[in-house]
């Protein structure tokens, strides 16, 4: 059997892959995922002293906090598992990325298994949004200093 | 079959939200002494075509409105504060005003309708205008 056949049979054989399953899946899965998080906003809004501007901070704490828990408890990647994007996308995904590798890292000891391995995962996430929130503060302040746009 | 059912049967739930009454509410709290300046408020904020629900309380020289900007033009909210609140300091340059899209805002003075003690009302709306100005 040459690579091309192998490949034919290969095409065949493997079942189709749900695009709009997968995707409606996702966008429910997701869609409940940041109804938690505005209902925990609106909590924060209604029984504290929070505004809608300074709600985000302890909104996004609690939502990794769950996720935390969740993935502690093995219950946060049956949901990765059904929902795929749905679960990852949201900021309880990266809170997902970084429990699970210190988890995985676990029996190497804390330095050097949890320490080392705890952003195996999420260190991509914080490196390019800071980057990429420094670019994006660069142009702004270009733009201000030109006079196109406001603060 | 059975799913298809269940899920057009969950259709209207998801439905329901579109079709509560898009008319404008406007409620003021007056207890100031400066008249006329009732029907001016409420002037002002019923031209706002973006704003669905207005609140403004008003105590002493103290004038907090606080409004819900239609869920499409949030990101507009802003903007549509800069003007509402341009405008109330152009007619009232005596007032303190303060013009706010915040739920919290909104959700406190919806409280303070209710309120008879005069003095209560100015605390809880000079805390509220601390609260607006928090930015952590």
């Amino acid at each position: 059997m040459d690579a091309e056949q192998y490949q034919s049979i290969e095409q065949q054989i493997t079942p189709p892959t749900p695009y709009l399953k997968n995707v409606l899946k996702a966008f429910l899965i997701g869609g409940i995922i940041c109804t938690i998080g505005h209902a925990i906003t609106y909590f924060y809004i209604i029984f504290f002293d929070f505004t809608e501007k300074t709600s985000g901070n302890p909104t996004v704490a609690t939502m990794v906090l769950i996720a935390a828990i969740l993935t502690g408890l093995g219950l946060y990647r049956k949901l990765g598992q059904f929902a795929g994007a749905g679960s990852a996308v949201p900021v309880t995904g990266f809170s997902n990325a970084v429990v699970s590798a210190a988890i995985e890292g676990r029996t190497e000891g804390l330095v050097l298994g949890v320490g080392s391995n705890i952003f195996k995962l999420a260190g991509s996430v914080i490196l390019f949004g800071v980057f990429s929130a420094f670019f994006v503060a660069l142009i702004k302040l270009i733009l201000v200093s030109l006079g196109v746009v406001e603060w | 079959m059975k799913k298809m059912a269940l899920t057009f049967f969950f259709v209207p739930f998801f439905l329901v939200g579109c079709s509560s009454a898009n008319e404008q509410t406007i409620r003021i709290y007056n207890e100031s002494e400066v008249g006329g300046v009732r029907a001016d408020v409420e002037g002002v904020i019923a031209e706002t075509d973006e704003v669905y629900n207005g609140i403004a309380v008003f105590v002493e020289d103290e004038l907090l409105v606080s409004l819900q900007v239609k869920p499409w033009l949030a990101f507009k909210k802003q903007k549509i504060e800069e003007r509402v609140q341009k405008q109330f300091d152009e007619q009232y340059p005596d007032l303190n005003v303060l013009v706010s899209t915040d739920f919290k805002l909104y959700w406190e003075s919806e409280k303070l309708l209710e309120e008879k003690d005069q003095q209560k009302v100015v605390d809880e709306v000079q805390k509220l205008k601390e609260l607006a100005k928090e930015e952590t």
